[in-house]
């Protein structure tokens, strides 16, 4: 005996010959069956890098589900799980959605950080130094001293630029640091510096340690510090003198000072010729991503 | 006059004009599982590499398809679609290995561990064409 099947077409179709896509129902294929709806969010502060939520189903088994998700900076809905749902963002900014028995669980990634920028540029072309040798610490080597006195030198200073700098004139920060990486001490006292923006419109590739500087400025010490490491120091004040100057514009270069303040001789910071020089930003303003999930009653494990 | 059939949620009118107040409503097409393995499948994936599943449906279009892995086996946790999270033992990378075309769905499992991987999927094909 032929098992009965029962069939519905869709508007305009034969029911005795209409393929699958055009039946509304058949008897032989389920159709999902509604759950529930439900929504959670959250909040990414500026720096923040990943962000974790979670609704409870409570069906004691793994269900069929849908995500999809907005964030509140454009309105844009994606569906879950996405891939570089801001360019703009990173390469590396995402969100996935994974179920158990209990939950279902959503993960967004920004891996850079939201409202986070930085740029880094080699020596070769951003950095400038009033003293750089070769020969130290072993012989070949080269070095460029960053702040300090020397055994033999009156004070030396650098001055560094940062290329493409993506900031909006008169940009809301939360903080930006000035960072280098690849950087010694010699001596055991602390190192003094001040540290100043270059007060240019877009920092010229000519820039040195005699570039006009900024009124903002900061009086700091460097202590000593054993092998390489990388030195980061606040510029938030000297970042935001130059953004408000009325010639900035989003991506020109910006330029930095770093002069020796009196250091006792025989103390400094030096560089090494794998040096290179950041920008690190973070950006006000909060991101919420709100995200919805629709859940069948349909078993997946 | 064409015949229609409509079936209202409990509490809604079936002379209702919006669509969230019916189960089924034949003035708009709904989604039926054409194919799916109800208890899950496994795939043997070797350490530091991939392995390919291809799943025949000879549907005649490329239909909608849902895809949940348990990508660190022994989790419990099921991930939907092509999760990009390279913190699990494996991964289903979103690129041309992974796609659905009239007649299969196919997708890739890399291991981004030094040992063997026998991983859990859930495909759900649905007979409704993208």
């Amino acid at each position: 005996m032929t098992t009965p099947v029962i069939k519905i077409s869709n508007i305009g179709k034969d029911v005795k010959t209409a393929g699958i896509d055009d039946l509304l129902l058949h008897s032989s294929y389920p159709i999902p069956k509604y759950h529930g709806t439900y929504e959670s969010s959250v909040i990414f502060t500026p720096g923040d890098s990943v962000k974790t939520s979670y609704i409870t189903h409570g069906l004691g088994y793994v269900p069929m589900f849908i995500a999809s998700g907005v964030k509140d900076s454009d309105g844009k809905h994606f569906i879950i799980p996405s891939l570089y749902y801001d360019p703009e963002l990173s390469p590396d900014t995402y969100t996935i959605a994974w179920a158990d028995t209990q939950n279902i669980y959503f993960k967004t990634v920004i891996t850079n950080g939201w409202n986070r920028w930085n740029s880094t540029s080699f020596y070769s072309d951003t950095a400038y130094f009033d003293l750089s040798v070769n020969d130290f610490p072993d012989p070949g080597d080269w070095f460029g001293v960053v702040f300090g006195r020397p055994s033999g030198y009156d004070g030396k200073s650098s001055a560094w630029r940062i290329q493409d700098v993506l900031i909006n004139n008169s940009e809301s920060l939360v903080s930006a640091n000035l960072e280098i990486s690849n950087v010694f001490t010699v001596g055991s006292q602390d190192t003094k510096y001040h540290v100043n923006g270059i007060d240019e419109d877009n920092c010229p590739s000519d820039f040195s340690t005699s570039s006009t500087k900024t009124s903002a400025t900061d009086t700091r010490t460097q202590s000593s510090v054993s092998g390489y490491f990388n030195f980061s120091t606040d510029v938030l004040d000297q970042v935001n003198e130059i953004i408000s100057r009325s010639g900035w514009n989003y991506g020109n270069d910006m330029g930095f000072i770093l002069t020796d303040n009196s250091t006792t001789e025989g103390n400094w910071l030096g560089a090494n010729q794998y040096c290179y020089s950041s920008l690190d930003i973070l950006k006000s303003g909060n991101l919420t991503v709100n995200y919805k999930v629709v859940v069948f009653k349909d078993k997946i494990a | 006059m064409t015949a229609k059939i409509a079936v209202s949620l409990s509490g809604k009118s079936v002379h209702s004009s919006d669509i969230e107040d019916f189960s089924l409503n034949s003035d708009f097409t709904g989604v039926k599982i054409y194919k799916q393995n109800e208890t899950y499948d496994t795939v043997t994936v070797p350490a530091s590499s991939f392995e390919d599943v291809t799943i025949t449906h000879n549907l005649g279009f490329a239909p909608i398809t849902m895809l949940y892995t348990e990508l660190t086996p022994g989790s419990g946790n099921w991930f939907f679609g092509l999760p990009y999270d390279i913190s699990q033992d494996t991964i289903i990378y979103p690129d041309y290995t992974t796609y659905v075309d009239n007649a299969v769905f196919k997708f890739r499992i890399s291991n981004n561990t030094a040992s063997e991987k026998i991983v859990k999927y859930r495909y759900i094909i649905f007979g409704n064409s993208l």
